[in-house]
């Protein structure tokens, strides 16, 4: 009984001061109103907010990419977004298909990085990289990209090694009004989108979105390979924003895709045992529903409680793949002294899975649940009249497979005047398992060896552990004036436990009847080495209506396995100007130079190439704008990749495409 | 003695509540400390600019048409802002807040605050912006340079701002003499 009334007591007594304190807190800014302006002027501000978008403030390499600069680049997808990012390497596979990755390690399966649509992570657990067909927006409604190169490990967690792309969409309340825009390339490539936003009182906003793509192929070297693709989407968001300081979000999208494409598979069940070039269609669906609420305690207090669900289904073939998340998570900002803010959140994610297995490619189990418990905590302090911010943090997370991760930072930044700023960080990150790693056979190829055919596997093990990264970082910024600002960024990482496979001894195996010699090649944990580069981005105003843009990449990767180092551009540059020549005139160039690449597995040579877009954009009426653009102007064809899946390369042509957005 | 079922998880809660409840107690006052009056300051002055400014009268339809105060920022201003101007007036006219994302939508509203530290997007707001009726506001060093109206400083810890007056003519917007008299002179 006494420690029953002692609990309540202290209880009570915390509740009442807490309303206390929220009330004097929401009662002072009216009163601030009542003063006139002399009486204003001699307030002393006590506390400097902090601008959040302010990137001179955060101690890590970030680049947003906002809708303005994907209109100005012609971008029509977000994987042609993210060229223009320094220390982003991307590649164009087929028609469909993207290898994406951040800060080298660059392939199709790419696995080292984080990509979030409004939250909502969207690699796949599979095999931990993203479908890049899948990952679409209506455009207009997209806010911005930012993309953060180096680890985001301590926030977000596993996987959010070589870096986070966070794909942002407007509010609802932004986006009011009806808008159709369409697209139509050369290349046979046709986009559709229309997006009606309303609302039904000044604090409930709705958008509802439907888009419709069709992709024509792209052409290859020797052959005919259809990879077009089409794929239609529809979606909504719903804002609620009962008061000033509390903000509801519930949004779904829900697409279906069917694609070409090609495949190397194995011919293991009759003679002649070999493999084939499968050309083939396959088809795809997936939704996602996602609720968030944001309670803005104070100035400087935040709470957020976000949960989702999403399905993806993929059928390759005759492999299926049915993949289920469900997540909760939340997060609390809270500024505990002037000086001092802690960051905290816990999550709870569930993984369900169903594969049907095919000749290439088995899973056992088929069918898994997986659940995973995170938790992280960041302080975040201030010195010296907020001269300096040191950031310490660690996620803690555990999952099934290896048990628990821990993933710290240690964060920087020294602001040396106002304009400029140095910025310094130690992270340590990993990538856990993804299913296929732990539990999958990939069948690469089938022969006919003159005794019994062979099979060579690569054979995943429960024994695979998770890759680590320790990650240093530094970087510096300097907006010397209102026209001219520069961002350089260098990195070292050094990558411990990387998977890799090794040729174990051949054995015979017996398998519906057939008997066959398997040559397996294990995955397990013993590559290391490390990866290095330099990133600079450069931003320019020549006058009111000229602006230059250039980035500067470069990428030193010494690890052990054979391939990868080459897998991945050296230099990339990227140079653009915008033009505003009248107030409805703006004229777009765009440059990109990406350094050669050699693919392992193919042993194909990908040649630098360089790649010239121009577009012009008519602003006809307040309502009306067209937008043409010419793309790859310097050349016919070039390829960007080689696939690891299939034997041939595609290309991409130059095209021309006229985009209209009409908004009424 | 029913009491000694539910006594005994108390019992282990007991401290874990007490160092919360104390916890709270020691944060809380540092926090109110902490609060960014810096927003809440401004806010105070954007309502208080309005009483100073005459936008052309086609802009307004009706006589309590609102008036309609637009923030381009992704920092905590905005919730500041409604929270200062809710329920008030300014000659019947209520006050509404909105958060702006680009151009077209920034053209209609009357007072446009931006918060963004990126002067490249401030310019290029600004001459798309032209001549519209929109009294435009950032805390940006070289905004009213740039041909923006009103530009917030820190001096000494207190707000000071400076006042483009050319820009507010062009705009179509008369300022009263007294708002004159308070800003410091663009240099």
């Amino acid at each position: 009984m006494h420690y029953n009334s002692g609990v309540s007591k202290s209880i009570t007594w915390a509740i009442v001061y807490t309303f206390i304190v929220m009330a004097s807190l929401v009662a002072e800014a009216p009163r601030l109103a009542d003063m006139s302006i002399e009486e204003l002027m001699e307030i002393s501000v006590t506390s400097v907010a902090k601008k959040e978008t302010s990137l001179i403030e955060s101690a890590a390499a970030i680049t947003v990419i906002t809708a303005e600069d994907i209109h100005q680049i012609g971008a029509q997808s977000i994987p042609e977004a993210l060229r223009i990012v320094p220390g982003i390497n991307v590649a164009r596979i087929n028609s469909s298909n993207w290898a994406i990755s951040a800060r080298g390690f660059q392939d199709q399966f790419a696995d080292k990085l984080l990509v979030l649509m409004d939250g909502r992570t969207v690699y796949t657990p599979f095999f931990a990289g993203v479908f890049w067909a899948y990952q679409d927006v209506a455009l207009e409604d997209l806010d911005r990209i930012e993309v953060i190169r180096g680890p985001g490990a301590t926030l977000w967690g596993a996987n959010a090694m070589n870096g986070v792309i966070n794909i942002i969409s407007k509010s609802a309340k932004d986006t009011q009004g009806s808008i159709l825009t369409t697209s139509m390339s050369t290349l046979e490539d046709y986009q559709a989108t229309g997006r009606y936003g309303g609302h039904i009182n000044d604090h409930l906003f709705y958008r509802v979105y439907i888009k419709h793509r069709e992709n024509g192929s792209l052409e290859i070297a020797q052959g005919n390979a259809p990879d077009d693709w089409r794929k239609a989407q529809t979606g909504f968001r719903l804002d609620w924003h009962p008061t000033g300081d509390k903000a509801f979000t519930f949004q779904g999208d829900i697409y279906i895709a069917e694609q070409g494409g090609q495949l190397s598979e194995p011919n293991i069940a009759t003679p002649p045992f070999n493999n084939t070039l499968t050309t083939l269609d396959y088809n795809s669906y997936g939704g996602n529903l996602l609720g968030r609420f944001k309670y803005q305690i104070s100035a400087t207090d935040s709470l957020t409680l976000q949960s989702y669900y999403n399905r993806e289904y993929l059928d390759l073939n005759q492999f299926e793949q049915t993949i289920d998340t469900f997540d909760i998570d939340t997060t609390y900002r809270l500024q505990v002294s002037e000086s001092n803010a802690v960051v905290t959140g816990i999550g709870y994610r569930l993984i369900s899975d169903q594969f049907a297995n095919s000749p290439l490619l088995e899973l056992d189990p088929t069918q898994r649940t997986s659940h995973l418990f995170s938790m992280f905590l960041q302080d975040e302090m201030t010195f010296f009249q907020d001269k300096w911010k040191l950031s310490l943090g660690s996620k803690f997370e555990h999952n099934e497979h290896t048990g628990f991760e821990i993933q710290p930072s240690a964060q920087a930044i020294w602001q040396v005047t106002a304009k400029q700023a140095l910025w310094g960080s130690i992270s340590r990150a990993v990538h856990t398992p993804a299913r296929v790693e732990r539990d999958s056979r990939l069948n690469r190829s089938a022969s006919d060896t003159p005794l019994s055919p062979s099979l060579v596997s690569i054979v995943g093990s429960s024994n695979v552990d998770s890759e680590t990264l320790t990650a240093y970082q530094v970087g510096y910024r300097n907006r010397f004036n209102t026209h001219l600002s520069l961002e350089l960024s260098a990195f070292y990482n050094h990558y411990y436990d990387l998977q890799t496979t090794r040729q174990g001894a051949p054995f015979v195996e017996n398998q519906n009847g057939i008997t066959r010699l398997l040559i397996p090649q294990y995955r397990e944990n013993t590559d290391a080495g490390h990866v290095m580069g330099v990133e600079a981005s450069l931003n320019w105003s020549s006058s009111n209506n000229l602006h230059w843009a250039c980035t500067y990449s470069w990428l030193e990767m010494k690890v052990g396995s054979p391939g990868t180092n080459d897998a991945s551009p050296q230099h990339q540059l990227n140079l653009r100007n915008h033009w505003q020549v009248t107030d409805q005139f703006a004229v777009d160039n765009v440059c990109y130079y990406v350094d050669q690449i050699s693919n392992a597995a193919s042993g194909l040579n990908v040649p630098a190439y360089i790649r010239w877009d121009l577009g012009v954009t008519w602003k006809a009426t307040d309502s009306l704008q067209l937008s043409l653009w010419a793309q790859n102007l310097l050349d016919d064809q070039h390829p960007e990749y080689t696939s690891t899946l299939s034997a041939n390369e595609y290309e991409i042509p130059r095209s021309i495409t006229l985009s209209t957005r009409w908004k009424f | 003695m029913s009491n000694s079922h539910t006594s005994a998880p108390l019992n282990c809660l007991h401290k874990p509540l007490s160092v919360l409840g104390l916890a709270l107690w020691i944060l809380l006052p540092t926090n109110l400390n902490a609060t960014a009056k810096e927003y809440q300051i401004k806010a105070a002055f954007i309502y208080n600019f309005t009483k100073f400014v005459k936008w052309p009268e086609p802009d307004f339809t009706t006589s309590n048409a609102p008036i309609v105060i637009g923030y381009i920022t992704n920092n905590p201003f905005g919730p500041e802002l409604e929270n200062t101007l809710r329920g008030r007036t300014l000659h019947s006219r209520p006050f509404v807040c909105r958060h702006i994302e680009n151009a077209y939508e920034a053209k209609q509203v009357h007072v446009l605050f931006i918060s963004l530290d990126n002067p490249h997007y401030n310019q290029a707001l600004l001459q798309q912006l032209g001549s519209a009726p929109v009294l435009t506001i950032a805390e940006d060093e070289g905004f009213v340079k740039s041909g923006g109206m009103i530009e917030f400083f820190l001096e000494k810890g207190k707000v000071r701002f400076n006042l483009n007056m050319p820009a507010a003519k062009r705009a179509g917007l008369s300022i009263n003499a007294r708002l004159q008299a308070l800003a410091r002179k663009p240099n």
